[in-house]
């Protein structure tokens, strides 16, 4: 009974958690500018997705050790440092742009400049961290985050044609503008495959002592959660390709796409797109805070634990209070949030190898998981899909870089 | 009779002290040479060694524990010691205080 | 009488030669047994990996191409500070996959 708990709370969280500034910043901007012809890359970067938060939950469940405390031990410090230094710097800088997405729905509702709202959010965010409790803040936000099926409404009222939206689930290549195409294959690639989600995921299954008993309902969770999860990635998409790209909005920054929620809605899909991108944003920035202070923790052998008091565990909380700091800092520079969040997933994608192969390796490891080692086709799906979207990241990020000039 | 692989086991592995407290993790193994085969005498628990490895030289010395308080290798190695009598702890116990 | 101390962690991963100056491979691996209270030193074990082959060694691996292979260097066979072992590299016994128990 309790199991079949912790599948519907996982599930939720998934579903609650899987939106975040870059994957309604990468849809959005696809749909509006590509129509239905980029849902393939978030149906890839999903199947991805689901095969590797089911690897992390087997790894930790099985092994009892978190990914980056394995990859310490298993490969050593010289070599952990590279992962562990590429991993804390893009995430530090997608902490920045989830910082920077609900200081904008902050602004869309009260017309206060975003940079004013850097200071508070960034306070509430380590405030939380600080006093409140570990399951209140992972349920509480995977709660609020529902919000977020707001995009799914949207494109249920908006009637779209089935036999167009199952044509962008198959690849094609535009007959223009194919490198800012490809750019976005990309950015949805690193916004899909986050890496800090199952590195968060990994650290839960620690965190909460699962064993081998939980190995079926951390399948559930993947695919039900991340499966469920995604479908709000594709809304938002398909509501971006359904509202804005007929009226030929290009999504600049945050606020153009508003009108996603507000021409099915009316006013309500007004601060229903503020209130899911604020929710979103900062359910996501919690989760990042947490896995910047895990990685330092976890990789130096220091105490960790949200569910510890900030006293017993004081230089994990001292690192994510820092890593807050820092990325608040990055938001009052006053760069555009937008753009911060489609450089931070193109770099994702790029360093996806950095940290997946050795990931990877660990996975086919037999001494930390026996019996439960990869198959091939976990083995296939994810090694495929990571160099792909390296190799595309090589080519169309300096392509968009002189494109954008 | 029971082989420990250094490499596999012992470095790099998490080091907890007698209480279950994580002391941070082991960055360097010391052996001694001599007319019979090299022992195992040190575990150093220094982040200053773990730089080291990659060619940066921070200076200080490395926080040494003598292998014989080390009580068994499991996934993590643990010592018969108490972390907050050691040097390893130092900051957290500095910032703990800070903390009030 | 000053006692001479290898630090492991700075030579593992280093190339070792034989006795002829041939190049047999990379340090991978200390074997070590409880003799008493102390930790003694039983082998070496001497791989194909710089790091960067022993990736992609591993990487086959996943697919299911690919040993891992090597030579075992006992305790006395081997110069620790010169990486180097006394004996030529055709008296050292070989392994592939998973090297046998030590000593």
């Amino acid at each position: 009974m309790k199991k079949l708990l912790n599948v519907a709370l996982g599930i939720l969280t998934s579903i609650g958690g899987f939106l975040d500034a870059g994957s309604i910043a990468t849809s959005a901007q696809a749909g509006a500018e590509f129509g239905y012809s980029l849902l393939w890359p978030i149906a890839l970067g999903t199947i991805c997705v689901i095969f590797l938060i089911e690897m992390s939950g087997r790894f930790s469940a099985v092994s009892g050790s978190s990914i980056t405390s394995a990859m310490r031990k298993r490969f050593g410090f010289p070599f952990f440092v590279v992962p562990f230094a590429a991993g804390t710097l893009v995430n530090l800088l997608v902490l920045a742009s989830e910082i920077g997405g609900v200081c904008i729905a902050l602004e869309l509702v009260t017309g206060v400049a975003f940079q004013l709202w850097a200071v508070p959010v960034a306070l509430a965010l380590w405030g939380l961290l600080w006093f409140a409790t570990f399951d209140s803040i992972e349920y509480g936000s995977a709660a609020l985050g529902l919000v977020t099926l707001a995009f799914v409404v949207a494109v249920v009222l908006l009637r779209p044609e089935a036999k167009e939206l199952a044509r962008g689930f198959v690849p094609t290549l535009p007959a223009q503008e194919q490198a800012h195409y490809l750019f976005f294959v990309v950015s949805i690639l690193g916004a899909t495959i986050a890496p800090y989600l199952f590195l968060f995921y990994s650290s839960g299954v620690v965190e909460d002592k699962w064993d081998k008993s939980y190995l079926r309902a951390n399948r559930v969770i993947s695919v039900v959660g991340m499966g469920f999860g995604a479908m709000i990635s594709m809304a938002v998409l398909a509501a971006a390709a359904l509202t804005l790209k007929p009226l030929g909005i290009l999504v600049e920054q945050y606020h153009q796409a508003a009108p996603m929620l507000v021409a099915p809605m009316g006013l309500a899909g007004f601060y229903l797109f503020a209130a899911s991108l604020g929710i979103a944003c900062f359910g996501a920035a919690l989760e990042l805070s947490l896995v910047i202070g895990y990685t330092f923790a976890q990789g130096f052998g220091w105490s960790w634990g949200e569910s510890l008091e900030p006293r017993q565990a004081a230089r994990f909380s001292a690192v994510y209070t820092l890593a807050i700091v820092l990325a608040m800092l990055i938001v009052l520079s006053g760069l555009n949030p937008l753009k911060l969040t489609m450089f931070s997933m193109a770099l994702t994608a790029l360093i996806l190898p950095v940290s997946m192969v050795p990931f990877l390796v660990l996975m086919n490891d037999e001494q930390y998981l026996g019996e439960h080692r990869n198959g091939r086709l976990s083995n296939a799906v994810v090694l495929v899909t990571i160099v792909l979207a390296s190799l595309i990241a090589l080519a169309a990020i300096p392509l968009e870089i002189m494109g954008s000039k | 009779m029971k082989t420990t692989a250094l490499m596999r086991d012992v470095l790099d592995a998490q080091v907890m002290d007698r209480n279950g407290q994580p002391m941070g993790r082991v960055d360097g193994i010391v052996l001694e040479l001599g007319k019979g085969p090299p022992r195992v005498t040190y575990v150093e628990i220094s982040v200053r060694e773990a730089w080291r490895r990659l060619g940066l030289r921070l200076k200080g010395d490395a926080y040494r524990v003598s292998w014989s308080r080390v009580i068994k290798v499991e996934k993590d190695v643990h010592l018969g010691v108490d972390a907050d009598d050691t040097p390893p702890r130092a900051l957290e116990r500095w910032l703990r205080r800070k903390l009030g | 009488m000053s006692a001479r101390e290898i630090h492991l962690e700075r030579i593992i991963g280093e190339p070792v030669r034989d006795c002829t100056g041939r190049k047999i491979g990379h340090l991978e691996e200390v074997r070590a047994r409880c003799v008493g209270d102390e930790l003694v030193v039983v082998d070496f074990l001497v791989g194909k990996g710089a790091l960067v082959e022993r990736f992609s060694m591993q990487l086959l691996g996943l697919f299911g191409i690919g040993r891992a292979e090597g030579l075992i260097v006992p305790w006395d066979k081997m110069d620790l500070e010169r990486l180097c072992t006394h004996c030529p590299r055709e008296e050292l016994r070989r392994f592939s996959g998973a090297p046998p128990e030590a000593g």
